[in-house]
Order: structure tokens, then sequence, then C-alpha cells
């Protein structure tokens, strides 16, 4: 078997793939593709902020009302907190590890390595940074309204199951998408930048 | 071709559709070799284009526009969702293969298919890595190439080929055989 000659047939070969053969069809869907893309990441971000900042106007009006008790303001605070907070923190971890799609292969997968490490930190500690402090905070407002009631114990049961609920599918989501493919990609890693070594010293293999 | 991005939206086009037509054999052939079937094919080449339109303003002219989308094509290759990831046993052969040397006999023809289809699924059991690395070598990129679109230092390139050949000519070979 000759490697020129499978070379020559191999950079003649175009495999058949559907596309629209017109190239202005091509520029077309291309750009809608890439309009999509900036269109979701925008609306996704646009979306969090706005969340947020209605949290903060709902819970900053009702947090300036007189007769409040401590309970609820205390509660009221620990919400607001940690809606800037979680936006933070999910913005901060998105954009840490941006990196050019032309850099070379080694130098993607470190990124997307850390990306998904910081990513499963993230996920592992969601109790701490997002269901903790919002939680208490939902839990406190309606203790400090309602006093120890039912109601307020079968909400805080409600809240504590909701966020139960939560933490099972970050903590699964962890482990059957984020664990494997950071796996997958530290293997990548690994075969490509592992120094092999020549076999024997009359290796003269060049092109 | 330059890489001046300087130009309105038709010279980006323009610059875009060039890259494209020079190098349409090699992101088709990535696609054929890391997606498993016809519609995972369509979608990573899509995905390409996509990315490569995106990256076009930061391309400088540093590189040949031919290593700079090879880069973005494995990088999206090796990075998309694997929802539909490429299984060897799942790969299918080309229903039809166009050759450039369509003008050979029919009995030749038949042959060359039948080669560059068991290259093909031999490069399919390859590790993502070493695909990535044989295609390039099969593109005729150059060792200093490879390293700097793979990352790794050139005479790695040289001694991991020299593996991946020997396992290809072994696996050719037993095929034949």
């Amino acid at each position: 078997m000759k490697w020129d000659d499978l070379k020559t047939d191999w950079q003649a070969h175009t495999p058949a793939i559907d596309l629209p053969d017109a190239e202005a069809d091509i520029v077309k869907r291309v750009r809608q593709h890439a309009g999509r893309f900036e269109r979701r990441i925008r609306t996704r971000d646009w979306l969090e902020t706005i969340a947020a900042v209605i949290v903060a106007i709902v819970f900053g009006f009702v947090f300036l009302m007189p007769e409040l008790g401590w309970l609820t303001r205390a509660g009221i605070l620990l919400v607001l907190v940690s809606c800037v907070f979680i936006v933070w923190r999910l913005h901060s971890v998105r954009t840490r590890y941006a990196h050019e799609p032309d850099c070379s292969t080694a130098d993607l997968l470190d990124v997307e390595i850390l990306r998904l490490d910081d990513q499963i930190r993230l996920l592992g500690s969601i109790f701490w940074w997002y269901l903790a402090p919002l939680g208490t905070g939902v839990i406190l407002i309606v203790f400090g309204k309602h006093g120890w009631s039912w109601f307020s114990l079968t909400y805080a049961v409600a809240v504590i199951a909701a966020y139960a609920g939560i933490y099972y599918l970050n903590q699964k989501a962890v482990q059957k998408e984020l664990q494997p493919r950071r796996r997958e990609l530290a293997t990548m890693l690994e075969s490509i930048t592992a120094t092999e070594q020549p076999p024997g010293h009359n290796s003269t293999d060049t092109q | 071709m330059t890489g001046d991005m300087t130009g309105d939206m038709t010279g980006k086009e323009e610059i875009f559709l060039q890259m494209l037509r020079d190098n349409e054999s090699r992101l088709k052939r990535v696609c054929r070799i890391y997606a498993p079937d016809a519609e995972s094919r369509r979608d990573l080449y899509q995905e390409i284009l996509v990315q490569a339109w995106r990256s076009l303003p930061g391309f400088e002219g540093k590189s040949q526009p031919g290593t700079w989308i090879y880069r973005i094509a494995l990088n999206t290759a090796l990075t998309q969702k694997r929802s539909r990831a490429a299984r060897p046993e799942l790969l299918q052969r080309d229903p039809e293969l166009h050759h450039a040397a369509n003008a050979s006999q029919p009995a030749e023809k038949a042959e060359t298919d039948e080669r560059l289809d068991a290259l093909f699924d031999a490069i399919a059991d390859l590790p993502d890595m070493d695909k990535a690395l044989v295609l390039l070598h099969l593109d005729d990129t150059s060792y200093r190439d490879i390293a700097g679109i793979l990352g790794i230092s050139e005479s790695n390139v040289g001694v991991k080929l020299h593996r991946i050949r020997r396992q290809l000519t072994d696996k050719l070979e037993e095929q034949a055989s």
C-alpha cells in the first residue's frame, strides 16, 4: 500500500453532503444561523438580568413598607443579595473562559476543561450559593409575615422539597453530562500532548 | 486572498465564499470523519460554516486561510455536542463518491472507492485526536502547520504520525488480505 497513492485519492475525494448548491443560499443560511445563535445568547442574558431587576424592584418596594418585621426584612435582604450574586456568578463563569474558535486544539481543550471544572464546581456547590440563601430568604419572608403557622410550615416544606429536586437534577447533570464530557476532553488533551517515544533511534519519519 | 476585513459585508461574503471554494473538500472530509451519518454531517458542516463566519472579522491573515479554517473545522468537530457522536460501527459508507478522477475507468474507480471506504473506516476507528492528525497529514499539511493547528511540537507530530500510519497500514492490509 502506497501512502502517496492514498493521499492522491483522498485529496481528490469530496464526500457528499446535502446542502444548498447556490452560494447565495449558503451565505444566507450561515447568516441566519449565526444571527439565531447570537440572539439566543442575548435573550438568555437579558432574561436573567430582567428577572433579577424585577425581583429587585418588587422586593425592594416591599422592603420599604413600614409595617414589616425584622424577620421579613432580613429575608428580603437575603433574596436581593442572592439575586445579584447569582446573576454575577453565572455571568462570570460564562465569560471567564471565552476562547477564539481558531486557537490551537490543545489550547481549546485546556480552556474547555477549565470551563467544565468551573461548571462542575458551580453545580456541585449550588446549595451554598443559590439554594440556601434564596430558600432561606423566601422562608424567612413567609415566617416573618405569617409567624409560626401551618401555612408557613407547609410553605417551607414545599420550598425545601422543590429545592431538593433542583439540587438532585443539578447533581445528576454533573454526573451524567459534565463529568463524562470532562473525561472525554481530558483524554483527548492527554493523547495529543503526550510525548511519544520514537520507534528506535533510527526513525527518520519526515514528510 | 488577503486578511483585510475592513471591507463591507459584500467583501466579507466574498472572502468567506472564496475560503469555502478553496477548502470545501477538506471541510467535508472533516465532517465525513467526525460525524456518523448524513444528517450529522450536514449539521456539523453548517456549524463549521457558522463558526467560520462569526470568527472571520478576527482573521488577520497571519496564517494561511486554509490553515485558519481547518483549525475552526477541527475545533468545532471536537467540541460540538456529542448527542450524535461518531460511533465507528454506525459510520455509513458514502452512497456516492465524488472523485475528481471521474474520467478513470469504472473498474479502477470502483477499486479506488473501495480503497477510500476502507481508509475512511479505518480512520473512524482511531481516537479523535489521531483522526485529526491523520486528516491533516492526508491533506498534505506540513508538520509545522499541523503542530500549529493542534498546539504540539513538530517532533511529536512526526512520532505520532509514524505510529498512526503503521496502525492504519496494518489495518488496511489486514482488510485487503
